[in-house]
């Protein structure tokens, strides 16, 4: 539809972060909660995730086969994914949550990031979306709540946050931000203030638990510089989703679903 | 397990439109209020549209199911407000009379 090179990168590492992500909420929808209506709820957010990366591709492509060649033909090094997005354990609950909180987290900056875009195309998306999202940080919050309830699960939350908040550095450790503001003649837009933004707002959910964030802002801004997922270095773990991803695909790829 | 993360059983209530009562549709199990109405929203209204979805701790609902004395209602033919004779007559159903109403 006629966008900025800068602008279609920008939603296509967006719809491919979605797209993992919703992925992997619904691999294994049927036991990750404590109960049925869990596994429900979970696996609704899952095809909002889904939802949202075909909405952002949809901007790009009308045509199904250019979307399915967005998402399916690219190889692993070439697929821009936040290693946050990626990150997955099997059956651990409270890694889940952390993830999803974090990641949710960061999603919304860079959420509020594109609706200050002035592009009228753009804003056929953001209401659904942005009313989605709000339901699946509210859902996160109150899990990340009821687990810190007891000493075992503030263990587990901590384990988790460990591991999985240096993630966050990764997230932003794109240039695509600079480019896409430069494209639309905005004010310059530094990774690393939308790193800030995100680290605070992180902090301000898990500070009432008082959980600890295992880097310091500098060294999380430090990070940057290396990116991971973000230039196509991934988690061991992505090889096994992409397989996943492309299993069907791959049978078939000149076939239109649906 | 605490009491904050303790599963506890919610009515679930779905108003279709806003001319029309919310109706008990069923219930759901939940750690908290919140996500309750989360789940209530996923299991009873992720695919039909409404207007309100309201869910209410089953604790916290007061029930009266006494069988016998809830159905001596249509017995007391003499609180049916209808206006005809014939309306208030025992109705028939397959062939067999019944109690007014």
């Amino acid at each position: 539809m006629g966008f900025n090179p800068a602008v279609e990168r920008f939603l296509i590492e967006w719809a491919l972060d979605e797209f993992v992500v919703g992925h992997l909420l619904g691999v294994q929808t049927f036991h990750y909660g404590p109960d049925l209506e869990e596994n429900i709820a979970v696996g609704s957010i899952s095809q909002d995730e889904l939802g949202h990366a075909r909405m952002m591709l949809r901007l790009l492509a009308e045509d199904e086969k250019e979307l399915d060649r967005v998402v399916y033909t690219k190889p692993p090094e070439e697929m821009k994914v936040a290693t946050l997005a990626q990150a997955w354990k099997e059956t651990d609950w409270s890694y889940l949550v952390v993830k999803s909180m974090l990641y949710d987290v960061a999603d919304q900056v860079r959420f509020d990031f594109f609706v200050r875009l002035p592009d009228e195309k753009l804003r056929t998306i953001e209401g659904m979306m942005g009313r989605e999202e709000n339901v699946h940080r509210e859902h996160w919050q109150e899990w990340v709540d009821i687990l810190s309830s007891d000493a075992e699960g503030r263990r587990r939350l901590q384990e988790a946050l460990d591991e999985l908040y240096p993630y966050l550095a990764d997230f932003f450790a794109t240039d695509v931000y600079e480019e896409v503001a430069k494209a639309y003649g905005m004010a310059a837009t530094d990774k690393s203030s939308l790193l800030g933004r995100c680290l605070q707002q992180v902090k301000e959910r898990f500070r009432p638990y008082q959980y600890t964030m295992p880097l310091a802002d500098e060294q999380m801004v430090r990070l940057l510089e290396e990116p991971k997922g973000r230039a196509g270095r991934h988690l061991e773990v992505f090889k096994e989703i992409y397989a996943d991803i492309h299993s069907v695909y791959d049978q078939h790829p000149e076939m239109v679903w649906g | 397990m605490s009491e904050r993360n303790r599963l506890q059983v919610y009515e679930v209530l779905v108003q279709e439109t806003k001319d029309k009562f919310p109706v008990n549709v069923g219930s759901v199990r939940a750690p908290s209020p919140t996500l309750a109405l989360q789940m209530a929203r996923e299991v009873f209204a992720r695919r039909e549209n409404c207007v309100k979805v309201m869910v209410v701790n089953r604790e916290a609902v007061h029930v009266l199911d006494d069988e016998e004395y809830l159905g001596y209602a249509r017995k007391k033919v003499f609180r049916l407000p209808f206006l005809r004779e014939r309306e208030a007559r025992p109705r028939e159903r397959n062939g067999k009379q019944e109690d007014a109403g």
